[in-house]
């Protein structure tokens, strides 16, 4: 076949150019192979070389070693069609794109150059230049929220902090400098601003440091205190913010029912609700009777992080139109919280046998709470624990579909609820959502899924090369609803 | 000759060799048609009436008839069913040329795949359609991370493409899915526009989106074409008028339902309401429209005005192991060709597209058990001499209970603990195929196929075989394609399952 093929392109080789382009696409793998015998049989080194090429007039840097054809373009250029404007060849050579040709260059394409009967093929593509900051740090503890789009970075940091002199972490996209570079220690009195530049890519980001008494962000809890949280998987995830969330705070809610805690001091508070077996289990009493508090101060402004059963809030203060027991503060349009809800006990776990997984919203990929995670092979997927992890599945999820469950379709999911599907289970059912601020109230996100899982019993985690995603996602969250 | 293709040979070569080391070896040449012990035999000569290539297998057949050359021309997804990464390319265009879909011309490479990063980093199936000497080729490009696009490629001749690097339509600009938007197949109306329909998903929900044209270069957006049934995906649409009817061939992607399948309607929008809201509207009322079983995928049709053909592949399974069910076969396998009959009903059934590649003669010789003859008593069987590699079955069975029970059995010796039976079963109105043994607890169903049974009780059978693929067709109702392994060179006998039956009309052909 591949013998046939050879013969095809010595003929070709006379024939039109179109043709004579196309065909050799064909055969470039085994070309490849010959080619590379040759240069290291003899002296030869086959000198196959695009020598320039530009598209829409923007010039390419071209990579012999790695074979790549790379054209920077500003951030949001129409890339689906555009015009080969300068190809530059040695004498003698074809290539199987040509000057003057249209091309779409949304994907990459590969690039066949033809000389003295020698192939090579390049990837060419084009690649929007964009600036981003990936990571705001001051003295090393106080991650700042960044908004890329705004071009704004803010952090809070303690009073007793000399605000004069702070250590800074920046980090941003591969290629891209900042200017002025962030060396010793800076004064931040006064916003300051930074450049981050990529090419043709160009942004200001201004740095606002501001300070408090007491930190913004709480967790609230059953328990009088973290220690006295009586189930591990709250414990598990109160402990870890308090430990890696700058400025957090534990509350319990039966300080907030006392009157003891000042719920508008924070800017978001988070509730992670377990209890074993949970079909539309009931809130703790406290966390019934602290409704009306949190309603003052959801509609206040006040952002919540609600996880697992702690999406109980979501529902009607006169209780879910199908479950009486459950409470909430009227988040949720239509006054329900998940539709199906179920999970295991937190002493007799399922041992998983392979990693667990959720998926995003196809468009919902660059939310700010899907960045920086761990990759896993399905790049659509959330990797959230791997084999060997023991959960208790607790899920408080909605089922979509026409045959239960009241919701047809996500059309009508959205609908109802009001709220955004962020990321959906493998057969449709929305686990995690977001409810954008409403007349001055605050927003929430809420994650129902099985996958988001903090403790497991008898099981050490900290080699699960996925679990780290779960922390990372409830940071990006935090700071996702603090920044707004 | 190549690299590849000699040592495909010297594998098959040492394989053969391997097999005269096996204790179930039987000296070829002595008393050959009288033995009766189980043959361990290799695919040892090449396909001859359902193509492979001479390495890998063949995919997603895009049936097309070339009228300038009075062919029809295969164009295929060639497997070479190497270890597929994540981002590996694969499934490149070859093509194969045949005038009757059982004889067949030189493969040959037509389009490659492009590079890691291109959007057609895999290709997935399309169609081939010529309008004034220009051959256009429109198909899916899968990329690495999974999003898919329809591409075009053209051509003078049908054989050197040059890829289109300027086309390209993304499901996702649309409203439809990202990742699932493949598999355009081109029809033309009365009016003469092209329709270019699309399997994708909106909001989850299967949907086939039309795009038309009246050139074949240019064309409008995507538009909802026609709702697929309840939660199913359907894999190459094929839409074509044919007599009176419109009709839709899809192959459900649905494990269970994994074949081909069809819709028929009175006019395009009748078709295209057999589904609309889930009304399931079949076109028979015993079958859901399946066109043959488990064992072919990926059908298409093709015309050449006077006859229509349907292409599709038979799935080899791992291990060669014929009972390996219910794990999934494995992805490609050998081109089969069945001829499409139409009933006056509007109804469409498969037969062979020609028997007349089987040209030998050779005696059905019963061998066993004592006695046996064409009539067989109730859970009795009649073994007859050994297959060849290619063989032409044709005979009539006659139940004496019209709701009975019998099979043909394959790849069965005297000695076999275990074969392989296609066994209709007319009080449940299929046939199945299914694991026979000696131990009961080893026997087991493993696929099935609806058909219509005969009220008179008889069964016009036609057995076509080409090594391990085998085709049974029964009264034009029934086309059945499996995969059973060392079928040929072995004995194979007839079992009255449940009530007597007898046999008629036995001929046996081969080449």
């Amino acid at each position: 076949m591949k013998t046939l093929l050879k013969s095809i392109y010595s003929t070709l080789a006379i024939m039109a150019m179109l043709l004579v382009a196309a065909s050799f696409n064909a055969c470039s793998k085994t070309d490849d192979v010959d080619l590379r015998l040759q240069t290291e049989g003899t002296t030869a080194t086959a000198t196959v070389y695009i020598n320039s090429l530009a598209i829409d007039t923007y010039k390419a840097v071209i990579d012999h070693v790695n074979h790549t054809i790379t054209v920077n373009v500003p951030q949001g250029y129409n890339v689906d069609k555009m015009k080969i404007t300068e190809l530059n060849l040695p004498e003698g050579a074809t290539t199987s794109i040509k000057a003057g040709e249209t091309v779409n260059m949304r994907t990459p394409i590969t690039v066949t150059i033809v000389y003295n009967g020698h192939h090579q093929d390049y990837t060419l593509q084009v690649v929007p230049d964009y600036v981003e900051v990936l990571e705001f740090t001051l003295n090393g503890t106080y991650r700042g929220f960044i908004n890329n789009e705004e071009g704004t970075i803010a952090v809070t940091i303690l009073k007793s902090e000399d605000i004069t002199a702070l250590a800074v972490t920046m980090k941003v996209n591969e290629g891209a400098v900042i200017n002025p570079q962030p060396t010793g220690t800076m004064d931040f009195s006064q916003p300051r601003e930074f450049v981050v530049t990529k090419n043709t890519a160009s942004k200001t980001y201004v740095v606002t440091v501001t300070q408090a008494e007491k930190g913004d962000i709480a967790f609230v809890g059953s328990g009088l205190n973290v220690d006295g949280i009586a189930s591990p998987e709250e414990k598990a995830a109160a402990q870890w913010m308090l430990k890696n969330v700058a400025m957090s705070e534990y509350i319990s809610f039966s300080a907030v029912v006392t009157g003891d805690v000042d719920l508008s001091q924070y800017k978001v508070i988070w509730w992670h609700h377990h209890v074993d077996g949970g079909d539309n289990p009931p809130s703790p009493e406290d966390a019934n009777n602290a409704v009306r508090d949190f309603m003052n101060y959801y509609k206040s402004g006040g952002n919540l992080l609600l996880t697992r059963y702690a999406l109980a809030y979501l529902a009607s203060p006169e209780g879910d139109p199908d479950h009486a027991n459950i409470i909430g503060i009227g988040i949720s349009k239509d006054g329900r919280w998940p539709n199906n809800s179920w999970g295991g006990n937190e002493y007799a776990p399922d041992i998983v046998d392979g990693p667990w997984t959720f998926n995003m919203v196809e468009g919902q990929e660059k939310h700010p709470i899907f960045q920086g995670l761990i990759q896993g092979e399905n790049p659509q997927a959330v990797y959230c624990f791997d084999k060997g992890y023991a959960t208790t599945n607790s899920t408080a999820q909605w089922h979509i579909g026409s045959d239960w469950g009241g919701y047809s379709n996500h059309d009508v999911w959205r609908e109802k609820t009001g709220a955004i599907d962020l990321a959906r289970g493998g057969d449709g059912a929305v686990v995690i959502a977001e409810w954008p601020s409403t007349d001055g109230s605050g927003k929430v996100i809420g994650i129902g899924s099985g996958c988001y899982d903090w403790y497991a019993h008898e099981i050490d985690a900290s080699g699960d090369k996925y679990h780290k995603n779960i922390e990372i996602m409830t940071l990006n969250a935090i700071n996702y609803l603090k920044g707004e | 000759m190549n690299k590849t293709m000699l040592y495909t040979m010297m594998a098959v070569a040492l394989a053969a060799t391997t097999a005269c080391n096996n204790d179930n070896y039987i000296e070829p040449t002595k008393n050959w048609d009288d033995s009766t012990k189980y043959f361990a035999s290799t695919e040892v000569a090449a396909f001859g009436t359902y193509f492979a290539p001479s390495v890998g297998y063949v995919g997603d057949p895009m049936p097309m008839y070339d009228s300038k050359t009075g062919e029809y021309k295969i164009y295929y997804l060639w497997d070479y069913r190497g270890k597929r990464n994540y981002d590996e390319c694969y499934h490149p265009i070859h093509m194969v040329t045949t005038k009757d879909g059982y004889n067949f011309g030189d493969e040959m490479e037509v389009l490659p795949t492009g590079g890691q990063k291109d959007q057609d980093a895999a290709i997935g199936t399309g169609c081939v359609v010529e309008r004034n000497g220009v051959y256009y080729c429109y198909y899916t490009g899968h990329a690495g991370d999974g999003s898919e696009a329809v591409m075009r490629a053209t051509s003078t001749d049908g054989i050197h493409w040059s890829k289109d690097n300027a086309f390209r339509i993304y499901g996702e600009d649309y409203g439809y899915d990202k990742k699932d938007f493949r598999d355009p197949q081109i029809f033309q109306t009365e009016d003469e526009t092209y329709h270019m329909i699309i399997a994708t998903r909106q909001w989850g929900k299967g949907t086939i989106v039309e795009c038309t044209s009246k050139d074949l270069v240019t064309w409008t957006n995507p538009t909802f074409f026609m709702n697929m049934q309840w939660d199913r995906f359907y894999e190459c649409p094929d839409v074509f008028k044919m007599g009176n009817y419109w009709y839709l061939v899809y192959n459900d992607k649905t494990q269970f339902m994994r074949m081909p399948q069809y819709f028929k309607g009175t006019s395009l929008e009748d078709l295209k309401n057999c589904t609309l809201n889930d009304a399931g509207r079949w076109p028979d009322n015993y079958r859901e429209g399946k066109l043959d079983g488990k064992g072919i995928y990926a059908v298409k049709t093709v015309t050449n005005g006077k006859e229509r053909l349907a292409f599709g592949w038979c799935p080899t399974r791992a291990g060669k192991d014929t009972g390996n069910v219910p794990t999934e076969s494995e992805w490609a396998g050998n081109l089969v060709c069945h001829k499409i009959v139409q009933n006056a009903d509007g109804t469409l059934a498969f037969a062979p597209a020609t028997t007349d590649k089987y040209t030998k003669t050779k005696e059905a010789k019963i061998i066993g058990p004592k006695g046996a003859g064409y009539d067989i008593k109730e859970g009795d069987h009649t073994m007859f001499s050994r297959l060849m590699y290619h063989n032409l079955l044709t005979f009539d069975i006659k139940l004496s209970d019209p709701k009975g029970r019998f099979s043909i059995d394959f790849a069965r010796g005297t000695d076999s603990e275990v074969w392989y039976s296609v066994q209709v079963n007319a009080d449940e109105n299929k046939a199945n195929l299914e694991k026979k043994a000696k131990k009961a607890e080893e026997a087991k169903w493993l696929l099935d196929s609806q058909f219509k049974q005969p009220e008179d009780g008889i069964y016009h059978v036609t057995v076509c075989t080409d090594q391990s693929v085998c085709v049974v067709y029964i009264n034009n109702e029934l086309s059945f394609t499996n995969r059973i392994y060392n079928l040929q060179m072995n004995p194979w006998s007839i079992t009255a399952v449940k009530g007597d039956l007898k046999i008629e009309n036995l001929t046996f052909k081969w080449y």
